[in-house]
């Protein structure tokens, strides 16, 4: 019985990598698919796809995340004086 | 012999004993709607109810005829799941204590599923707006200020899309002739302008940007079982109504797939579950909306097979985070740690919902999804690349929404301690064990769903290139985000969105009507007093009126250029107007002797000559 630790668990999933990308490959080489696009003839189109797209998403969402991200009392804050003596009394 | 029992009224009609009930009888008696609204849906035939004359659902209104019963593929479809899901909703808030949040609840679904079988604009905008109050209620019941706002929020949008849709229905009414809710003609220019504000009125209801921010807004600000039914009915409800009226209408493919990638971004931004999850919806929604605008038969079989699994699985999504709110009293990301190893179950079902979301093959996402994805390949090329990474982007989201959540992928209890939570109560279990059934189900075998679906299904899901792509992308996904790790860092914020524009817009309104408007009127009022004050004094002491207006106007010019040469003139005025002021004004301050007034006479006489001459001469 193998151990479950994050070492055996990353190389479980690095196994994993490795067996889609032979797999894709596979696929392409031997099964010749229909496709769609010429970007799918790619040798590794999805795995390379799944790549970018994570690291775009990544990306963006951290950038945007500069000017978008506020404190979380960032609406209250803007509330004026008489409203804050409404909150209070209400909480 | 009654030909037809609306399903909806089942709901709403069975709401109303809830409150005589208590304990286990309430329990019991919750479950039967559901129940008998699904033998309901097995025994009804097809066709449109209410139009023929003296049966029991013949409603004449105005000149025209209600038709609360159309049912066809298209309806029975979300009537199927709209039932099916209430069923799992209600089993998972058993608990709740709340009679009034229950009634809300049958409500809500009652109308949601009138909606779907409305056959005419009158019965759709009637169930339309009891859907928006009965789902404004479910955020209410949540108590506390920040709801109370949301749901004031909330509310006032969705009054506003449904006077928008009630404006379109009149228009359309008054140009057609006919209240049959059927396709609308779409095309550009102003005639098409009926057309135009009902796609309104039902894309804001499928929460498409910029007209979405209501939903992340308002959704997390439920009560924790009214985010579980908020997060099915009403955006299917309006994924429902586009495709009925506005399947094949192109600009929807590109709404959708703006929604798609909108919903992924900010969901990996959020802090809080909840509110993370309702991005979730506002991107799976527009995978559907993309379907609805491509209206090929595959992708409207796509929508709304999405749409039935997407009601399964993003309610078993909102359950277990409702849970883990449940237990712990916590939602936000920063806040929880440590509770997966407590709360095992919980986390399982969190984990079907996340692989069916994110479509692993095996899981009910893979089998309905591609079907959008299939029917985008034929036509649009960089659409498709854009849906692609939108629908990878999912499983970002999960894995870092499990990464937020602390899930043991790689830590262990002992490293992180133990903290003495258990599962929630077995109904929410229950409730959630019963929808993860059914996502696996119809992942594993779609035969039931794809026949259910309103046009034939000539699709197969499982095929090797299908599912070695999708794995592909999803592992690799995986491990770029694995790299991306250090730059995840969730942190205690909140994202701004488009609900920016009005909640500061309404502030500075506010602070507009209290500030500069009031001090701009009083400044009106006063210059007006003044006037008035002026010419009373005239009217009554010409003499006095003219020394104090010249005084002040004096005054008030040579102010800028007071030095020691203008000096004695504006001591002058000052000294005139203290002493004009000083006497009542009755009182005239001289008299001009008789010589001053004839030569005042000459004077005019003099002018008078001199014009008529000048008038003269020029003609």
């Amino acid at each position: 019985m193998v151990k479950i630790t994050k070492k055996n668990l990353f190389l479980a999933f690095y196994i994993c990598l490795l067996a889609c990308a032979l797999a894709e490959l596979f696929v392409l080489l031997i099964l010749h698919p229909q496709t769609a696009f010429w970007w799918e003839e790619i040798p590794e189109f999805n795995a390379i796809y799944g790549f970018l797209s994570c690291a775009i998403l990544v990306i963006v969402a951290k950038a945007l995340g500069y000017w978008l991200k506020k404190d979380e009392d960032y609406y209250k804050k803007i509330c004026g004086a008489e409203e804050r003596g409404v909150r209070e009394r209400d909480d | 012999m009654i030909e037809w029992v609306h399903p909806g009224l089942i709901f709403i009609l069975g709401a109303l004993p809830i409150p005589l009930l208590k304990g286990r009888w309430r329990q019991a008696y919750l479950l039967l709607p559901p129940i008998v609204a699904f033998i309901d849906l097995l025994a009804i035939s097809k066709g449109a109810f209410g139009t023929q004359p003296y049966s029991a659902w013949h409603f004449p209104f105005l000149d025209y005829e209600l038709v609360l019963g159309r049912v066809d593929m298209l309806s029975m479809v979300f009537g199927y799941i709209f039932v099916i899901a209430a069923f799992c909703m209600i089993l998972y808030a058993l608990h709740v204590e709340s009679g009034g949040e229950h009634m809300s609840q049958f409500i809500y679904v009652g109308s949601a599923i009138g909606v779907v079988f409305a056959g005419d604009l009158f019965t759709l905008y009637i169930f339309w707006e009891i859907m928006s109050i009965a789902s404004m209620l479910l955020i209410w019941f949540h108590s506390g200020r920040g709801s109370r706002e949301a749901g004031f929020r909330y509310i006032m949008w969705h009054l506003f899309g449904g006077i928008v849709l009630l404006a379109g229905i009149i228009m359309y009414i008054g140009s057609t002739g006919s209240i049959a809710f059927n396709a609308f003609s779409w095309g550009s220019g102003i005639e098409y302008l009926p057309s135009y504000l009902i796609f309104i009125g039902f894309i804001l209801n499928a929460a498409v940007p910029p007209l979405h921010a209501w939903l992340p807004d308002a959704y997390p600000e439920a009560t924790m079982v009214g985010g579980v039914f908020l997060s099915a009915y009403t955006t299917k409800s309006a994924v429902y109504t586009l495709v009925r009226g506005f399947s094949g209408c192109e600009i929807l493919v590109y709404l959708g797939t703006v929604m798609a990638i909108y919903g992924i971004v900010f969901g990996i931004l959020e802090n809080d579950i909840r509110r993370s999850l309702a991005y979730s919806i506002i991107n799976q929604v527009g995978f559907m909306v993309t379907g609805v605008g491509l209206g090929t038969f595959l992708a409207l079989n796509g929508a709304i097979a999405h749409a039935f699994v997407h009601i399964l699985y993003k309610g078993l999504l909102w359950m277990a985070a409702g849970s883990i709110l449940f237990v712990t009293g916590r939602s936000k990301c920063t806040e929880l740690d440590r509770y997966h190893k407590a709360m095992p179950w919980t986390f399982i079902f969190f984990t079907v919902g996340a692989c069916s979301i994110s479509g692993f093959p095996l899981f009910s996402g893979f089998t309905t999804k591609s079907m959008t994805f299939a029917a985008a390949a034929e036509y649009y090329d960089i659409i498709w690349l854009l849906l692609t990474l939108a629908s990878v982007g999912i499983f970002l989201h999960y894995l870092d929404l499990f990464e937020g959540i602390k899930f043991p992928y790689y830590t262990s209890a002992s490293e992180r301690g133990h903290i003495k939570v258990g599962d929630p109560p077995i109904n929410q279990l229950l409730g959630m064990g019963l929808t993860a059934f059914l996502c696996i189900l119809f992942g594993v075998y779609p035969a039931p769903l794809y026949n259910l679906l309103p046009y034939p299904v000539d699709f197969v899901p499982y095929t090797i290139p299908h599912v070695v792509s999708t794995l592909s992308q999803l592992s690799f996904c995986g491990f770029a985000f694995l790299l991306c790790l250090p730059l995840l860092k969730r942190t205690d914020t909140i994202s701004l969105d488009t609900d920016w524009i009005y909640r500061m817009g309404g502030k500075k309104f506010i602070w507009f009507c209290k500030e500069p408007l009031p001090n701009f009127a009083r400044s009106v009022d006063n210059g007006l007093k003044r006037l008035i004050a002026f010419f009373t004094v005239f009217g009554i002491n010409p003499v006095t009126g003219t020394r104090i207006g010249v005084a002040k106007v004096g005054l008030t010019l040579l102010k800028p250029f007071v030095s020691d040469y203008w000096w004695r003139l504006y001591r002058h005025f000052e000294r005139d107007l203290e002493e004009v002021s000083r006497r009542p004004i009755e009182a005239p301050i001289e008299r001009v002797p008789l010589a001053t007034a004839v030569l005042i006479i000459l004077i005019f006489f003099v002018l008078y000559l001199i014009v008529y001459l000048i008038l003269g001469l020029i003609r």
